[in-house]
């Protein structure tokens, strides 16, 4: 009998929710179904974008994909605006998202600026300026060990090289540590608003608006933030109650964030080198190991009142390093704007997570936050960020 | 000027003069927009005394605005972008060749013809039977136009194309293909008869 309610309950609970959802597609199938006359105003604008232009032998190989709201034929092919046989594979009809490679047989020079240009069936052109032409780079094992050693100095190295002020910051005075942890703060606060600008940068130059950048960074970022925030909770009660749980896991948590961070960073550097911007590459490599010295010591600092646990610091200094690598590889192998823009925006949120870690372990060793030295800290942290971010 | 909203129709009566190749156009406004779609057409007014026997043809010079920015994006010889280069014209040696060239490209304020192997005698407008020059190179303003008379003495590929060369790589060129009179199929320059 008991059973028999709960059963009952239970299918009443499944219909109610399910009620909604099939009176809404009534109307939808009503209002835009076949037949529907009701909204037949406006015109629709077809729209295509042109995601990435590769340079390889005697030919120049477009990717598009169709980013408007109908269906779409490519018809015609430009380079400079001048017109050139070309072939599109698997073929010329595009449906809503779908893509296709346009291969244009082309002798281009390197280092020369090319604008490609594909035409619609109903005579719109759409065009992708390329700055500097360069052959597209193939995952061959030298190019892999290159972009992993690069990887390597701009991730690894500068950060591990951080971690060295470890000794230096644990004999600090209560007072100057708490600046130091407030500097982290600084710091972070720094790579949080830069990763966002960057996504979004990314977004506006190389994502068609129906992806909707800003909103997508946002989105992304507030779900990575929420997330990071739970793993972060999980983390921390598994650690138990000791006392050192509240540092690592925070240290911890500092490491995902800048890890995340970086995987952006090697994949500036991996879709610079790519792009044939050599100048670009090299400045980037040297910005961002400076820049990334100070990740290390984000890392360090929250430790340094725990025991030297040099395992579990240089393994922090790897989680935060090696993805610099992944992100050259990926940047430079299979660059995909969508791809780039969502991994900064998942570390806009990772790193805006952990400040809200640190500055509640602040408030709870200290009480305030406006204290002088904690302002201090967060503003001489981000005066550094800007200063070695303009030598990237 | 007659106008319309579509869909009509009407008999212009004249009589045909002064001799030569004119063009006619819409005038309805926007007419730039329209002239850049492809409103328009030729035709032809012969002497009384026939001009010399010849294998005849029209180029009307189109420029097509398939965006509507204000700039032509493609260019022609009789409307089909490069459709004479990958369909050569097929014509013979020692024989008389007349192209009666018409330009209607709007947008842009010139044109002009440029052609291969051979030079040819230009009458402006066809409106008079002395040529005014001998030469393998004309400029055209938009809506000027004339005659052209040429023969090739080999047989072979010959480019003819806008000399603009933007023009001639966004559609505008073609191939004139010469063939050994001799093994010439008469039927199919038997135009008009």
């Amino acid at each position: 009998m008991i059973m028999e309610v709960k059963r009952s309950s239970r299918t009443k609970t499944a219909v109610s929710v399910i009620v909604p959802f099939v009176l809404l597609a009534v109307m939808i199938g009503y209002v835009f179904g076949p037949g529907a006359e009701l909204i037949s105003f406006g015109v629709v604008i077809p729209e295509i974008s042109i995601e990435k232009v590769e340079f390889v032998d005697s030919e120049i190989i477009a990717t598009v994909r169709n980013t408007g709201p109908i269906a779409v034929d490519i018809v015609m092919a430009d380079i400079n605006d001048r017109i050139y046989p070309a072939a599109i594979e698997p073929d010329k009809h595009l449906e809503r998202f779908e893509s296709a490679v346009v291969r244009i047989p082309f002798e281009w020079n390197e280092g020369e600026p090319y604008a490609v240009g594909l035409t619609i069936d109903d005579g719109t052109r759409f065009e992708k300026q390329v700055d500097v032409a360069a052959p597209s780079i193939q995952p061959t094992v030298e190019m892999i060990t290159y972009f992993a050693i690069i990887g390597t100095y701009v991730g690894i190295i500068p950060v591990m090289i951080g971690l060295l002020w470890f000794p230096f910051i644990s004999k600090l005075s209560r007072s100057k540590y708490k600046f130091f942890l407030a500097l982290t703060v600084g710091l972070l606060l720094f790579l949080g608003i830069s990763a966002a600008e960057e996504a979004i940068e990314i977004s506006s130059e190389n994502l068609s608006d129906v992806f909707n950048g800003v909103l997508l960074v946002a989105t992304v970022s507030v779900v990575s933030f929420l997330a990071l925030n739970y793993v972060g909770e999980k983390l921390k009660k598994r650690a138990g109650a000791s006392k050192l749980a509240g540092p690592v896991a925070i240290a911890l948590m500092i490491a995902i964030g800048i890890g995340l961070h970086n995987f952006g960073e090697g994949l500036a550097i991996g879709a610079a080198i790519v792009l044939g911007e050599a100048a670009l590459g090299a400045v980037l490599i040297v910005g961002f190991a400076l820049h990334n010295t100070t990740e290390g010591f984000a890392i360090a600092a929250p430790m340094a009142r725990t025991k030297l646990m040099i395992g579990r610091l240089a393994a922090m200094g790897m989680i935060a390093g090696v993805p610099a690598i992944f992100g050259a590889w990926v940047g430079g192998f299979v660059y995909s704007p969508l791809a780039a823009v969502i991994f900064l925006a998942i570390g806009v949120g990772a790193i805006f997570q952990v400040i809200v870690l640190i500055i509640r372990w602040i408030q709870n060793e200290e009480g305030k936050l406006s204290n002088s030295s904690v302002l201090a800290g967060i503003a001489v942290g981000m005066i550094i960020m800007y200063i070695t971010s303009i030598l990237v | 000027m007659v106008g319309g909203s579509g869909g009509g129709q009407f008999t212009y009566e004249f009589i045909a003069g002064p001799v030569g190749v004119h063009p006619y156009h819409c005038h309805v406004m926007p007419v730039e927009e329209h002239i850049g779609h492809g409103l328009y057409g030729v035709f032809i007014v012969d002497p009384k005394d026939a001009r010399q026997q010849a294998d005849e043809m029209v180029m009307m010079l189109n420029g097509f605005d398939t965006d509507f920015d204000g700039e032509n994006n493609l260019y022609a010889a009789n409307t089909i972008p490069f459709y004479y280069q990958h369909h050569p014209i097929q014509v013979s040696t020692n024989e008389l060749i007349r192209v009666y060239v018409v330009n209607m490209v709007g947008l842009d304020p010139i044109n002009n013809f440029h052609l291969h192997g051979t030079l040819y005698k230009y009458y402006p407008t066809g409106t008079d039977m002395v040529p005014s020059e001998f030469t393998d190179m004309t400029t055209f303003s938009q809506s000027e136009r004339g005659i052209l008379e040429f023969e090739y003495e080999y047989t072979g590929r010959y480019m003819f194309h806008a000399h603009l060369t933007e023009f001639s790589e966004k559609g505008w060129s073609g191939v004139f293909y010469v063939k050994d009179s001799s093994h010439l199929n008469t039927d199919v320059y038997d135009y008009g008869s």
